[in-house]
């Protein structure tokens, strides 16, 4: 009885110190990019090209209004209303950094390695929010692009997202 | 009690005259079934789910979505009610057809999506912010029921 104990406990040590895998977006299932679903992104995100700044600037305006806990991240910009000067800015750089991950679709985690520092130590932002912001994304995407915006390109850009906010969430804790 | 501005009433309104319920029904419910697969549990009598293409021509998925809008509808004609008005269709969820209600803001999102693209900008971030505000009461009012 007690030599099947060591045995045991011998196993789990065993086990305990093989390397696990480094948890990356790809080895989550619940967001892992297939071939196809990259191809759906870059393929759409080509139609995008040019109005980055449009879709940044209504992604943000929206955010802010219909999701108003997010404000509270933005206390420091003097005027937080749709289309403001503050918010166009914002929408913009957060499409640049988008737009980017998209051409490094193929490793989401080591491209947004820096982003995700300043999210986690300095911006802290609650990662629910990330679903927020990407919600309201997928909104203005429907609303430029309705007969591009089909069912599986939803889909695909969804997920690409949701990937996007987990490589975002990778260094807070 | 929930409070209604008068833009919030208009904008509701506004919205679900200017909608036809069978196509925006179908294309919300398809798209809920395609971008949150696991929706498709509560479907199983519902025949050929397999794929996309399937699911957008299929329709027993198309006549359900049109049920769904019109059930909407019903909280848009009084929606100083919404809670009494949905006490039944809460329990039938909950005891029936045992819905998890964290799928019914899934559908809720796939309904924004539509809808934005159908009134493009007219959409804009105020109409957006009361069209999920009636959602937000909308889904309360169906996970009311649930013990």
């Amino acid at each position: 009885m007690h030599r099947v104990e060591r045995k045991t406990i011998v196993r789990t040590k065993f086990e305990l110190n093989t390397a696990t895998p480094t948890r990356t977006a790809t080895t989550c299932k619940m967001t892992s990019l297939s071939a196809k679903d990259k191809n759906t992104v870059k393929t759409f995100w080509a139609k995008v090209a040019g109005k980055e700044d449009q879709i940044g600037c209504d992604a943000v305006s929206r955010m802010l209004t219909v999701y108003p806990q997010t404000k509270t991240y933005f206390s420091h910009w003097k005027d937080l209303s749709p289309g403001s000067a503050p918010v166009r800015k914002h929408g913009a750089t957060v499409m640049a950094a988008v737009t980017d991950a998209v051409s490094k679709i193929d490793d989401l985690t080591g491209a947004l390695l820096s982003l995700s520092g300043l999210h986690a130590f300095t911006l802290r932002v609650d990662p629910a929010n990330f679903k927020v912001l990407s919600h309201n994304l997928l909104v203005v995407l429907s609303t430029m692009f309705p007969d591009d915006f089909s069912p599986e390109v939803h889909v695909a850009v969804d997920k690409f997202l949701a990937a996007v906010a987990l490589a975002l969430s990778e260094k807070y804790r | 009690m929930v409070v209604w501005t008068d833009f919030e009433r208009t904008a509701i309104q506004d919205i679900f005259s200017k909608i036809d319920y069978a196509v925006v029904g179908q294309a919300a419910f398809s798209r809920c079934l395609i971008v949150y697969p696991w929706t498709q549990r509560y479907f199983g009598g519902f025949g050929n789910l397999y794929n996309a293409a399937a699911i957008t021509s299929n329709p027993r998925v198309a006549s359900h979505g049109k049920v769904i809008m019109e059930a909407l509808e019903k909280a848009v004609k009084d929606m100083n009610n919404i809670k009494a008005t949905y006490a039944e269709l809460s329990a039938l969820h909950s005891e029936k057809l045992q819905v998890d209600p964290d799928n019914f803001m899934l559908l809720g999102h796939c309904l924004t999506i539509v809808v934005a693209s159908q009134l493009s900008k007219a959409f804009t971030p105020e109409v957006h912010a009361a069209f999920q505000k009636f959602l937000a009461v909308v889904v309360s009012s169906l996970r009311k029921q649930y013990y």
